[in-house]
């Protein structure tokens, strides 16, 4: 029997956490009913609205990690 | 000749044989996506700064105490770990994460910006400010599940073993919180491209 795969199938879908065997079943269900291609269109949609640039720490809170590090590596060293 | 990129685990091997310069390319490497899932736990910039700094602190007392075994598996780990600190955070504090307004506080980014208008510079804040906004606003199980996912690329596996819950569970909660966020973009009138 072919499985009908659910909203939650293409999620992992968009996210590419799907199997080849499940892309190909996934894509032949889109093809076929409208009612997933739909929700896979709104599915894609919404997560392209959610963007995906990324905030930046300020380079002073990198640094401190640095020097602690740094700090530590001396006290093993000397 | 393109150069193969270094893969974490040997930046990891390097540092804890004593190669300091390999933590700065690690925390530069990841740097961004464990500051953004935690600013968008916390929604506190300033905040976000401390427990980022914490978590590589964890990172770097963990790496020299010969104690690290998650071989493979470094950003999902230290995204745990932030996710871990912000939580405490707000359980010794006894309170629930603050929605503040992100305006007048982007004196601390450093988002670079190439080829791009200032007015569509400006829009694309806008509608980040306000996809972020809307973020705020989910249930706090679907939010860090979406946060996990979207923005600091954990799989579905990854966030369930960081969350205690099934792989089905977490799903679930990113497809309710997807749900919300269709609706409340199209109660905003947000233009879904």
């Amino acid at each position: 029997m072919r499985k009908t795969f659910t909203p939650d199938d293409l999620i992992r879908f968009i996210y590419r956490e799907t199997s080849e065997k499940e892309e190909l079943g996934i894509v032949e269900q889109l093809a076929s009913d409208p009612e997933f291609l739909n929700e896979y269109r709104q599915l894609v949609k919404t997560i392209t609205a959610l963007g995906d640039s990324l905030e930046e720490p300020h380079p002073t809170s990198v640094n401190i990690v640095l020097e602690y590090s740094a700090a530590l590596h001396e006290k093993t060293v000397f | 000749m393109t150069k193969a990129k270094i893969s974490d685990q040997e930046l990891i091997d390097s540092y804890r044989s004593g190669n300091e310069m390999c933590l700065e390319t690690l925390i530069k490497r990841h740097k961004s996506k464990v500051f953004t899932t935690i600013y968008l736990i916390v929604h506190d910039r300033y905040l976000a700064e401390d427990l980022f700094q914490e978590t590589f602190i964890k990172v770097v007392q963990t790496f020299k105490s010969d104690k690290y075994n998650e071989e493979g598996k470094f950003l999902p780990w230290v995204l745990r770990i932030g996710r871990n600190l912000a939580i405490d955070y707000f359980r010794k504090a006894k309170r629930t994460p603050v929605i503040t307004d992100t305006a007048g506080n982007d004196v601390l980014s450093f988002i670079s910006i190439a080829e791009e208008s200032r007015e569509d510079q400006m829009m694309r804040k806008e509608n980040e400010r306000s996809i972020r906004d809307l973020i705020k606003l989910l249930p706090e199980e679907q939010r860090e599940v979406l946060i996990m996912r979207h923005y600091g690329d954990m799989s579905f596996k990854e966030i369930a073993d960081a969350t205690g819950v099934s792989i089905n569970t977490a799903l679930g909660r990113m497809r309710y919180a997807l749900n919300n966020m269709r609706k409340m973009m199209q109660e905003k009138e947000m233009v879904l491209r």
